[in-house]
């Protein structure tokens, strides 16, 4: 299956998923995204940007350290607005690609995340 | 699984999860389940009844001579104060009696017997979503501070360990000791872009073996970490969504 239609289906599956972007962290760059509506590419710099720091942040890192206790970085991050929710799931033992996703606050993110886990997964080793 | 299922669960969580932890404090007048960190007094008092499934009688206990003695049964009030058996139609007096029991109380002790007679037939009594329908529990929009304690006391249930620290010094822990101890390293806040008015929510997830995230919600003044099981944190999201 095809990046975008892996990202279009990932969203579909969550009604209220509004978007599901592939992109590599470490260069910000966005390589593909599903969206519910017409999006422009800087909201899509913006998604991945918010990832970035997320997951990037010394608290990130200082959550690791302390909390984890490891020196990966953690595998998914959510941000939580009084509208949307902002999630990033990552693989840090294999590079910096992640799916960066809004949703609204209906979708049940768990389940959203775990999905986004084996779906970056499979694009990964498909790389 | 339906939200009736789902509410069981978090139920038999949380009872697990206080199974789990050191004892209560207990004074003469039964255990501590209000103050000194734990829940606010209304919301220890509706957790407690929805807590007791077998008839039981409950006497809570605010200061030396401030008593409320309850009959439940099925997570239900079936009398107060061994008055005549309670209904739906008398939840909102029912609340009031309760509201009018926790207003000024800093601490709020428990005392359980076991009930001599079960509830008789037709004996309904007042649930605590009677309660809570007649109950003024959500705060002001803009009361921050009020917010964020119901949103905590809210949230409680779903948490393996909380610290709260106030800017002022004041550190409140709950929970796991030894999750509390990593909780405690932490001091910075969360550099997130999605922040809605004063206050910062982030949530982190681990490796998929980690059976726990890590939540900060920052205030300007106060920055509370919760260590949370992975499958209730759709319900904290949907609670700190709330606040701001």
């Amino acid at each position: 299956m095809a990046v975008q239609d892996r990202l279009d289906d990932l969203r579909a599956r969550f009604p209220g998923c509004r978007i599901v972007a592939f992109a590599d962290l470490s260069t910000g760059l966005v390589f593909a995204a599903s969206t519910a509506e017409r999006v422009g590419q800087e909201r899509l710099d913006a998604l991945c940007a918010d990832a970035t720091q997320q997951l990037d942040s010394a608290a990130t890192q200082a959550v690791s350290e302390h909390v984890f206790q490891t020196q990966l970085a953690p595998a998914g991050s959510i941000s939580i607005g009084s509208q949307v929710v902002t999630c990033v799931v990552s693989l840090p033992d294999r590079g910096a690609e992640a799916l960066c996703m809004t949703c609204d606050r209906t979708v049940r993110v768990v389940e959203l995340m775990r999905a986004a886990a084996d779906v970056l997964s499979d694009l990964c080793e498909e790389a | 699984m339906s939200d009736a299922h789902r509410d069981d669960e978090h139920r038999l969580h949380h009872v697990l999860q206080q199974l789990a932890l050191p004892p209560e404090p207990a004074t003469a007048a039964g255990r501590l389940i209000s103050g000194s960190g734990a829940d606010a007094p209304l919301a220890a008092i509706l957790r407690a009844i929805d807590e007791t499934v077998l008839p039981r009688v409950l006497t809570f206990s605010a200061g030396t001579d401030s008593t409320l003695r309850c009959e439940i049964a099925e997570r239900r009030i079936i009398r107060m104060e061994g008055g005549d058996a309670l209904s739906t139609a008398d939840a909102a007096q029912t609340a009031a009696t309760i509201e009018a029991f926790c207003a000024g109380a800093s601490a709020i002790c428990l005392r359980s017997e076991i009930a001599t007679a079960a509830a008789a037939a037709g004996e309904v009594g007042v649930s605590v979503g009677d309660l809570r329908a007649c109950l003024d529990t959500e705060p002001a929009a803009g009361d921050l501070p009020a917010l964020i304690d119901c949103a905590l006391a809210e949230s409680a249930s779903h948490a393996l360990a909380i610290v709260d620290r106030q800017d002022d010094g004041t550190t409140q822990e709950k929970g796991q000791s030894a999750l509390c101890e990593r909780l405690r390293r932490m001091d910075s806040t969360p550099a997130s872009s999605e922040t809605s008015g004063d206050v910062t929510r982030q949530i982190w997830i681990g490796a998929p073996s980690e059976r726990f995230a890590v939540l900060c919600v920052s205030v300007p003044g106060r920055s509370i970490w919760m260590a949370l099981d992975v499958e209730q944190l759709d319900d904290c999201i949907d609670i700190w969504a709330r606040v701001g």
